[in-house]
């Protein structure tokens, strides 16, 4: 099957007054159509600069470095302005990680939902409030008609993070780019926004690339996960794979960290994200792998297929 | 929403109050005597104290207080000292001209300011941007009075594009009028341009970076909807405080820009009473512009819920 988007060798570099930090260092990953595909890694590993590069929306002082996004034989990157918003939020949609910042606090929730529809498609303002009624209806808004003349303000984290879903989701897009949409909610919001993301994907075909730091909320949503550090991928593979079978130190050490019930004392991994201006040496990881040999230290590790679909970045597989 | 306009409108009373005991009081302070003024220096001790006891000059300052506030309770603004016209009948001949200057200010002002601080904020960092900062620093620091004067010798008198002299009213000949108008209003209004389009720079500046306009953006708007829908609406909110009390400058800023270019408003009418010591005169204009920006300020309040409807009127 020909995937529905393929990140080539991005590279996104931050201009900073301190120099330049890689944000970005050669991520290469695909999305199927209709996948849910997990994007796993810890705050600073790429995996929002990378979805946000794919709309074009590197914040400043971001720059694309280089690589390719492609998308139905085109290239993202090379597209201009007008051809990528066409893109953006028709065929692929984002949601964002705070759905209490993400709403404009100046419109009502109708006038944001059909504008994304008018600017996309040629429909009357009725026919668009109409279907932006029957979209929030979708996303499980009591009384939607009602609702949808509500400010943001009126509305809790949690309905607002559906009042988004329904919006990235009303023009049918091909792909849905899910930036940590449930780490800002309750824990019990958490899970039916969640389910609600699995059963839109199911219904509506829509791709998910859900972006999180969270494993639990991988393990139950996606079929294949992308793990990130410092701007790289360094695991990816069925989401059966990873849990079962996982590779890279990096991913092992979270796993260990996902405390479970009646489990043994939890792991915890030694150091801290570096900071990406200051990378180390080598591999990224070494300073807090517990498996680290001389050669991590010095040369950047190799991206090796374990099995089939199963890639890990890491000298242990040479 | 009507609750609060009206406990809003009960606020005005002590605002108004301290108002009138200052205009009263410092009038009152400043060295002069509008006997004296009237009578010209050849006039006898007798004849000044005479006229001082006719206009009641001679009583108790509070008993003359309070009977100017029991009257203006009334509706009684007094009569000139000088002309004996009623108070009131001259603001209401000469508050037009002084309303359609500073209107013609504010829309000049707003014209200039908010585009050029949208664009600054968009073209962050740049030239266009540091241009526009120089810009409103001279627009700020250079004094009004200097800058009518300069534009009356340039535009009116060297390049004859202005008339230098003499008032059509904008209401009985709105192009007419506007020739007369044009050159005192932008030089009234180039003061809060250049204020307002800082605030409109800083405030879109951080409305800029914040996520709704990303999420604006992933939408698929065009760039002029993600700046001009979302982002400026929201930044207009903090503008509008500015709005509202530079309409005080532009109110007090007419009393020069009157006189400069000799309109027959109310500002320049305050001079030549304050000249005169025509207190009745001074104490009605201040009290009536006090109550015009008062107003005006109550307008910019109920016009922040259009802007931000979070915004409860309680």
């Amino acid at each position: 099957m020909e995937p529905l988007l393929r990140i080539e060798d991005l590279q996104v570099n931050f201009h900073t007054t301190q120099g330049v930090a890689q944000a970005v260092c050669g991520v290469n990953y695909h999305i199927d159509p209709g996948e849910v595909l997990g994007v796993v890694g810890e705050s600073g590993s790429g995996k929002s600069v990378t979805a946000l590069a794919v709309l074009g929306l590197v914040p400043h002082p971001g720059r694309i470095a280089g690589g390719r996004i492609r998308y139905r034989e085109r290239d993202l990157l090379n597209l201009p302005a007008k051809e990528l918003r066409k893109v953006r939020g028709d065929r692929i949609s984002m949601i964002f990680q705070e759905p209490m910042i993400s709403l404009n606090p100046a419109f009502t929730i109708e006038n944001q939902l059909t504008e994304a529809l008018r600017t996309h498609r040629s429909i009357s303002k009725q026919e668009a409030r109409n279907r932006a009624v029957e979209m929030l209806a979708m996303v499980d808004i009591p009384d939607p008609a009602k609702r949808i003349r509500d400010y943001p303000h009126h509305l809790s984290g949690g309905m607002r993070q559906r009042v988004m879903i329904a919006e990235a989701l009303l023009l049918d897009p091909d792909v849905l780019l899910a930036d940590e949409p449930t780490t800002a909610l309750d824990v019990t919001v958490q899970a039916s926004v969640l389910d609600l993301m699995r059963r839109l994907n199911e219904r509506i075909g829509t791709a998910i690339m859900l972006i999180t730091h969270n494993l639990g909320v991988v393990a139950e949503s996606a079929k294949r996960v992308v793990v990130m550090y410092c701007g790289r991928v360094v695991e990816q593979g069925a989401v059966g794979e990873i849990f079962g079978n996982a590779a890279h130190p990096y991913t092992r050490g979270l796993l260990k960290s996902i405390p479970r019930p009646g489990g043994s004392e939890l792991y915890e991994m030694k150091g801290i994200v570096p900071s990406i201006l200051e990378l180390p040496q080598g591999c990224p990881f070494h300073p807090r792998c517990p498996q680290a040999m001389p050669r991590c230290v010095r040369e950047q590790p190799p991206w090796r297929e374990l099995a089939a679909e199963h890639h890990a970045l890491c000298w242990l597989y040479e | 929403m009507l609750k609060y306009i009206l406990k809003r409108i009960i606020y005005l009373i002590p605002t108004i109050g301290m108002v009138a005991v200052m205009v009263f009081l410092l009038i009152h302070m400043i060295p002069g005597d509008p006997a004296l003024v009237m009578l010209g220096n050849d006039a006898t001790p007798q004849d000044v104290e005479a006229l001082r006891d006719a206009l009641g000059l001679n009583q108790p300052l509070y008993q003359q207080f309070f009977l100017w506030v029991g009257r203006v309770l009334t509706g009684d603004f007094g009569v000139s000292i000088h002309s004996k016209v009623p108070v009131l009948t001259s603001i209401a001949d000469r508050f037009p001209v002084t309303l359609s200057l500073t209107t013609l200010a504010l829309v000049f002002s707003l014209i200039v300011s908010i585009p050029s601080g949208v664009l600054a904020a968009v073209k962050h960092n740049t030239k266009s941007d540091y241009m526009f900062m120089l810009g409103t620093i001279l627009g700020v620091s250079v004094p009004g009075f200097w800058l009518g004067l300069l534009c009356l010798l340039v535009f009116s008198v060297q390049l004859g594009w202005f008339p230098s002299t003499g008032f059509v009213a904008i209401w009985e000949n709105f192009w007419e009028g506007l020739r007369y108008l044009l050159l005192p209003a932008v030089t009234l209004g180039l003061f809060m341009a250049a204020v307002v389009a800082r605030m409109v720079r800083s405030s879109m500046l951080e409305v800029l970076r914040l996520e709704y306009v990303t999420h604006a953006r992933a939408k698929g708007l065009s760039e002029w909807k993600v700046i001009n829908k979302h982002a400026l609406k929201n930044a207009f909110a903090p503008a509008l405080t500015t709005i509202g009390i530079q309409y005080g400058m532009l109110l007090g800023g007419a009393v020069i820009t009157e006189t400069v270019f000799s309109l027959p408003g109310l500002g320049k009418y305050l001079v030549v009473a304050i000249n005169m010591r025509d207190y009745p005169v001074v104490q009605g204009c201040i009290l009536f512009i006090a109550l015009v920006y008062v107003l005006i300020n109550l307008v910019v309040d109920l016009l922040y819920g259009f802007f931000d409807p979070r915004i409860e009127y309680k």
